[in-house]
């Protein structure tokens, strides 16, 4: 469509950043559920999955934090939870993406629902996965206009960015998102902060030895908007 | 015919700034037959651009906003208007029929059939209108501060006193009840105040102004600002905007004769 | 009078489907038997084409959730949000019979507009005495706010929403008329869109007409209006009963979906303002608010949804509105009785299709009619809406007939009686078998530079076999409504 108010931009934005949040997170979680099922102290893995993603320990065991972080509706850091507001930044869209774009989110919200009483969670979560592939596939084929489609990867790339430096990923794909992301914010007409750009490109200049002002990225990252 | 000069000031404080102010200010005397502006100057501040504005009544105003953010909105008005009676020939079948604030009571159709059994007939003419406007200003007091832009004319004459806009509200209940079309008018009137309120009822052909409050038939001294079916309708000043805010609104206005 | 408008905490207006007041019996009937067998019915009230819409029902409301095609309600004052139930046995309407139906509706909308013009101009229709005033000017539909407003091209009613239903006798009756912001369009639109995936052959072997051009119908509408700039949908919110209809008909027509914080008016025009801070010149509003919470300044002073200004410019001429403010005049239930005065006022001819039997208690005639056979007529309060304030005569004892005469009697102006008409039932899917159920037929009848009537149609049911109410929020459902080419 081409014209977008304030309040859509944000939505844009924000529906970008909690689709990427779903499945970045739940592509991890795999991987932490894979690990678990052969540890001894299965505690430790989930209580250090919260840390690096900054949310609460507040679960009473494992089994505890499987549920609630995956579907709980009240925990709102659950996967759940990040869905629903993925959704709600979505159906006010739909002039936007169109029918058919906004369908996969749809979809992606009812799959995790459906998996809610499931014995393979993995198996029955892949769907998730699939419907948010197929939103972001459908979103590049079906949505002409590039400024909507800018906004939404603008947030998605910043949110990847967020989380890969939070859990570890290797400094290659950081880069990587890194570029995706600057590419994308220098084509949008949202104000940003250019001094934090510079800073977190300053960062991540320093190759590997990034890690060593982690906490300052973060914090550069979070302060560009 | 008399010459008027008049002045209007409308000062609106709020305690914290706010934003997205819109606004409608209605207090140019109405051109019509019988009343003519000579010179009118109208200033708001902050200052704005103003576009004059019409509604479904008849009445022309000025609309405006102020987007960045204040916390006071001043408008001053000033100007010269000859007026002799006014004299409006148009009936608008609305003002038959009831309004949101003039719905009558079972006191105030009481009232009327009170007035109704002491004239012996229904009131239908100047002569049964005077004796109501003259019973009406007899049964309800003057006190300012115990109603409010809110109330209706059945809450006001229930609690039996009010101001202008009351008795206005009160009598053209009244009139319409008894199958008289009336209607509400803001103006201002000689002196130093507030702006005033009064009734304007169809007469054999025409609408002839009613004041109940002084219980006397409009003249050429009064100046006619805007009409409708009410209150809400001949609002002066009407606006919204975006920010919490407490308001106080602080009107004066002053008529002189000239000559 | 000052008011603050405070940001945020917006109000939502629930939308209210309406009640169908008749009552009708159950037996299977032959003039539907009729049309189905043009579907080459060979199973009681399922053709196979009908049958292989049945077969597909899963896959359909599969589909149907995955699009979203939902309606609000608001329970315990929460805002939920449901699919609407959906009836793969559509309502069948012959190309002879909606030809007719088709001219119908075009006289009756073409008047409803004549005489909305009139009375926000003239008054030519209450000076000669066609209609009394107090129907007109005591109403709460009428609005002086708009008197003396002459939209773009002088149109009033780009959208109607006329409710009909077709007696045992094949007459249709028109229901009433809904001028303000009739809904409902969109469903039959994507049922179709839907059906055809789930049920291709359906629509090989049977003609139907495409109803999927209701989009561009609206956008030529919305374009024959424009007065210059872009066409918005104006939806009050996410938590609007309709919101899905208002997205949906957004993106389907390529107008913006516009919250009432996107609009601003300046210099007597409106724009939309975009998120980089350019603002585009407005030229439609296609406003899914009602109008009392259009413009705080002009209406309801504490609206929190509505646009400071809005009525200014569009008195000014600078921007359309679709539908005008104030058409609530013309459906009003005490109006309605006046019709087909209107359509013999201003268009000269007789009315083509029929009110049901109406007799307004403010004529002493009629009054008497309605004293004397009270118990079978169905009485309405006209300033009730929604299907309130609607009684059946049959259905109350001799105290409470006594106390009607008596509230008939000192408040005449308030009500109409009508006959009670004997309606079409229609077959639902329950289970394995078909039942039949109360249904009306919401036509859209659609106003720009030539007036239209939508192939389709919106065809509510009632799921409830002795509920009249047809009420999406009391649980009923829609079937797509299928008109045949030939």
């Amino acid at each position: 469509m081409g014209i977008i108010s304030l309040e859509k931009s944000d939505h844009l934005f924000w529906l970008g950043r909690y689709a990427e949040r779903v499945f970045t997170t739940l592509d991890s979680f795999f991987r932490y559920f894979d690990r678990m099922l052969d540890m001894d102290d299965a505690e430790v893995a989930y209580q250090s999955f919260c840390k690096e993603l900054s949310i609460p320990n507040s679960y009473k065991d494992q089994e505890d934090f499987i549920h609630k972080y995956l579907f709980s509706q009240n925990d709102p850091n659950s996967v759940y939870s990040n869905m629903l507001r993925a959704f709600d930044n979505a159906v006010v869209l739909r002039d936007e993406l169109s029918s058919k774009t906004l369908s996969y989110i749809q979809l992606a919200l009812d799959s995790i629902e459906r998996a809610e009483d499931s014995q393979a969670l993995v198996y029955d979560l892949q769907p998730v996965l699939d419907d948010l592939f197929a939103f972001w596939g459908c979103l590049d084929d079906n949505v002409e206009d590039e400024e909507c489609r800018n906004i939404i990867k603008c947030g998605k790339y910043l949110e990847r960015l967020d989380l890969y430096m939070r859990l570890g990923y290797p400094y290659r794909s950081i880069e990587k998102e890194y570029n995706k992301f600057l590419n994308r914010l220098h084509k949008i007409r949202i104000g940003y902060n250019l001094s934090e750009v510079d800073k977190l490109s300053e960062i991540i200049n320093l190759g590997d030895d990034w890690r060593s002002r982690y906490q300052e990225a973060l914090l550069a990252l979070c302060n560009i908007f | 015919m008399k010459k008027l000069k008049f002045r209007y000031e409308m000062e609106l404080k709020l305690d914290r700034p706010v934003r997205d102010h819109h606004f409608r200010i209605r207090c140019k005397p109405m051109e019509a037959e019988g009343q003519h502006c000579e010179s009118f100057l109208c200033r708001t501040w902050p200052e704005t651009t103003l576009s004059l504005v019409e509604d479904g009544f008849g009445n022309h105003g000025f609309a405006g906003v102020i987007r960045q953010p204040h916390d006071s909105l001043t408008v001053t008005a000033e100007g010269i208007v000859c007026v002799k009676a006014v004299l409006d020939t148009q009936l608008h079948p609305m003002y038959r029929f009831v309004s949101a604030r003039t719905v009558p009571s079972a006191q105030i159709s009481g009232f009327l059939r009170e007035v109704e059994q002491e004239l012996g007939r229904p009131v239908s003419d100047q002569e049964g209108l005077l004796v109501l406007m003259d019973r009406l200003h007899g049964r309800f007091l003057y006190v300012p501060g115990v109603t409010s832009v809110r109330t209706t004319a059945a809450e006001a004459f229930a609690g039996g006193c009010g101001v202008c806009q009351d008795y206005a509200h009160i009598f053209i209940s009244l009139c319409r009840l008894g199958g008289i079309p009336a209607r509400y008018v803001a103006g201002l009137v000689p002196g130093e105040g507030a702006t005033h309120a009064w009734a304007e009822v169809w007469d054999q052909g025409a609408w002839r102004g009613y004041d109940p409050t002084h219980n006397a038939l409009v003249d050429e001294t009064y100046i006619k600002l805007t009409h409708g079916r009410d209150f809400v309708d001949g609002t002066v000043d009407k606006g919204c905007f975006l920010g919490y805010a407490y308001q106080m609104q602080q009107i004066y206005a002053k008529v002189e004769e000239l000559e | 009078m000052y008011i603050t408008n405070k940001v945020k905490a917006l109000r939502f207006i629930p939308g209210v489907f309406f009640c169908i007041a008749n009552a009708s019996l159950h037996d299977a009937e032959s003039s539907r038997e009729e049309v189905y067998s043009m579907l080459s019915i060979y199973k009681r009230g399922c053709g196979r084409s009908m049958r292989e819409l049945v077969e597909h029902m899963e896959g359909i409301n599969r589909l149907m959730a995955r699009y979203g095609v939902k309606f609000g309600i608001y329970k315990h004052n929460e805002f939920h949000e449901q699919l609407f139930p959906f009836d793969p046995l559509a309502r069948v309407i012959t190309a002879a019979e909606f030809a007719f139906l088709e001219r119908g509706l075009t006289q009756r909308v073409k008047a409803l507009n004549c005489f909305l013009a009139d009375i926000y101009g003239e008054k030519k229709i209450v000076k000669d005495g066609v209609i009394p005033e107090d129907f007109i000017f005591s109403s709460k539909g009428y609005l002086p706010q708009c008197e003396g407003i002459k939209p773009p091209k002088n149109i009033f009613s780009h959208i109607a929403g006329i409710d009909l239903v077709q007696a045992k006798d094949r007459e249709w009756y028109i229901l009433e008329d809904n001028l303000r912001i009739p809904s409902g369009a969109s469903y039959p639109m994507i049922a179709r869109e839907l059906t055809r995936q789930a049920s291709p052959r359906t629509f090989t072997a049977n003609h139907i007409v495409d109803n999927r051009n209701y989009a561009a119908m609206l956008k030529e509408v919305m374009d024959a209006v424009n007065t210059g700039g872009i066409n918005v949908v104006l939806t009050p919110g996410r938590y609007n009963a309709a919101f899905f209809e208002h997205s949906y008909l957004a993106e389907r027509s390529g107008a913006i979906l516009a919250m009432p914080q996107d609009l601003f008016v300046e210099d007597n025009r409106l724009y939309y303002r975009q998120y980089h801070g350019r603002q585009l010149q407005v030229g439609t509003v296609y406003r899914r608010i009602s109008d009392e919470y259009l413009d705080p300044l002009c209406f309801e002073p504490d609206s929190l949804i509505g646009v400071p200004g809005i009525m200014d410019v569009y008195r000014s001429g600078n921007v359309a509105l679709v539908n005008a403010p104030g058409n609530g005049v013309a459906d009003d239930k005490g109006v309605y009785y006046f019709v087909p005065h209107m359509v013999k006022y201003y268009l000269g001819e007789e009315a083509i299709l029929k009110n049901a039997p109406t007799y307004l208690a403010f004529y002493e005639k009629d009054r008497n009619f309605i004293l004397e056979h009270l118990e079978r007529l169905v009485v309405k309060d006209v300033s009730e809406a929604g299907g309130y304030g609607v009684v059946f005569g049959s259905e109350l004892t001799k105290e409470k007939l006594e106390d009607l005469k008596k509230v008939i009697c000192r408040e005449p102006r308030r009500f109409i009686a009508q006959e009670v008409i004997d309606f079409i039932d229609l077959d639902i899917v329950e289970g394995d078998t078909a039942v039949p159920r109360k249904a009306d037929l919401r036509a859209f009848v659609l106003t720009g530079d030539t007036t239209r009537v939508w192939a389709s149609g919106l065809t509510r049911f009632s799921r409830n076999p002795d509920s009249f109410v047809v009420n999406s929020s009391q649980g009923g459902g829609f079937k797509d409504t299928w008109v045949l080419s030939r």
